[in-house]
């Protein structure tokens, strides 16, 4: 680019801006169309104002998020999600309406037992006998033991280091399932069985297995729900291994089939 | 301060990105809408949870850009913008790091392969950014006069009480001057810039 004067970039500057006062405009403007190199300059000062702009536009948004960034993940400030909670229901419930309502096969209270006796809201153990909670861990375990389930999943998002924490995770989305928001319940148990997965432990496993095969089948993800059902038959050393009956995953198949 | 939940349309959050309002609540309401299932893709893809805030954050950046570039058409979901977006960041930090993860294809990248022209503007959008890096070598003191002058639109006298440093109008002015100057000797170094720039300020500016 040729480099241009001061006094010609003011200008310039001045014409592009629209501050020009009318008769200076005119002479400018008769001066661009007669005058190529005249026309080039401008047209190198408009590019070069474009490429400021372009760039201080860029920083501005990096700032802008970068800032809620922060303040997004910054301890206690974090949002909280609330979701319109649909009717508490009990998931025995839920499992014998999907299974009776579509009316793919006649099912005795017994047989349906087999499935409800294993979707009963998850039973916390307090984990001090003295009462006194010292984790992050223990207070979301006491706030989940006194049923608070809005609460319990305030606490988890509010708390960032319990993200990744598979019992957290586990409670957190036995809260969902409480309130009926099957949707979130299932991405926690899947992310306490993806986490136990990567640091290859086994830490609330078998229950968020268990917990989340029943979300599927609330959410009516029947491939699923068996897919993880058959897993747990299949492994005796499970703690969940004996609550599979062979009946259930018989339901389960027809109603696969039927779907 | 927790923010209030608010609801908002695909249409509503580009509305407010381009016009510059209510731009915050519309990136708190991304966050909210997004920032769990992006860091559960990321668990499933052997990704810590550093990675996913900053993978987030850079798609979030990214997609913003692209609004204001025009170049957002609703040909596809906020949801796949960005999730593209973050799966090409996921994907340039893994190879960065030597890794080449397998992605999880039940997920949301079989749906991804299709938003071919999404990826593309993305791309753009990153190599326009990089490309842009030379501006850096300016110096913070012409950026501060350039973008005040240019950006903001302040007049000099706006720029004298801003800038404390500077005696008066003339010596502003000078600055400015010389700034202008050593941008335009940088982008004449650079040819990539030279030619891009030309490109980018007849669609853009």
């Amino acid at each position: 680019m040729k480099n241009i004067n001061s006094e010609m970039i003011e200008l310039i500057d001045s014409y592009l801006a629209g501050r020009m006062p009318l008769k200076e405009k005119e002479t400018f403007e008769k001066k661009l169309i007669y005058d190529s190199s005249f026309y080039t300059k401008v047209e190198e000062q408009r590019q070069i104002q474009g490429l400021i702009r372009l760039k201080a536009r860029d920083e501005e948004i990096n700032s802008i998020v970068a800032d809620i960034h922060r303040n997004y993940f910054m301890k206690n400030n974090r949002v909280v999600f609330k979701k319109n909670f649909n009717k508490i229901s009990t998931i025995a419930a839920s499992i014998a309406f999907v299974l009776i309502g579509v009316g793919l096969f006649e099912t005795t209270t017994s047989d349906l037992s087999a499935i409800a006796d294993g979707l009963r809201p998850y039973e916390a153990r307090s984990l001090r006998s003295s009462g006194v909670v010292s984790t992050l861990e223990e207070e979301m375990n006491a706030i989940y033991l006194e049923n608070d389930f809005r609460e319990s999943i305030n606490f988890f998002k509010e708390n960032k280091s319990l993200s990744d924490n598979p019992k957290a995770l586990f409670l957190v989305g036995n809260s969902y399932l409480e309130l009926g928001d099957n949707t979130r319940a299932i991405d926690s148990f899947e992310k306490a069985i993806y986490i136990n997965k990567r640091n290859a432990s086994t830490a609330f496993l078998d229950k968020s297995e268990w917990y989340l095969a029943h979300a599927y089948l609330k959410e009516n993800e029947i491939e699923k729900a068996k897919k993880l059902f058959k897993k747990i038959k299949s492994d005796p050393q499970h703690f969940y291994y004996d609550k599979v009956s062979t009946y259930m995953m018989l339901q389960l198949k027809l109603l696969s089939a039927r779907d | 301060m927790k923010k209030k939940k608010i609801h908002l349309s695909d249409l509503q959050v580009v509305k407010a990105i381009q016009s510059g309002d209510k731009l915050d609540e519309s990136i708190w309401y991304l966050y909210d809408r997004y920032y769990e299932e992006l860091e559960l893709f990321l668990f499933k893809n052997g990704g810590t949870k550093q990675d996913a805030e900053d993978v987030f954050q850079e798609g979030i950046t990214r997609f913003i850009k692209v609004v204001l570039s025009g170049k957002f058409r609703f040909e596809a979901t906020i949801k796949t913008y960005l999730f593209t977006a973050w799966v090409n960041h996921w994907g340039y930090l893994n190879k960065k790091r030597g890794k080449d993860k397998e992605r999880d294809e039940n997920y949301y990248y079989g749906n991804l392969q299709s938003s071919k022209t999404v990826l593309k503007d993305i791309e753009e959008s990153e190599r326009e950014e990089l490309t842009l890096k030379f501006f850096d070598n300016i110096g913070d003191k012409c950026k501060d006069v350039l973008y005040a002058f240019y950006y903001q639109g302040l007049s000099y006298k706006e720029m004298i009480s801003r800038f404390p440093g500077y005696s008066d109008e003339q010596v502003l002015r000078n600055k400015k001057h010389a700034c202008i100057k050593k941008l335009k000797s940088l982008v004449k170094e650079n040819n990539k810039a030279k030619n891009w720039l030309k490109k980018l300020l007849l669609k853009t500016v």
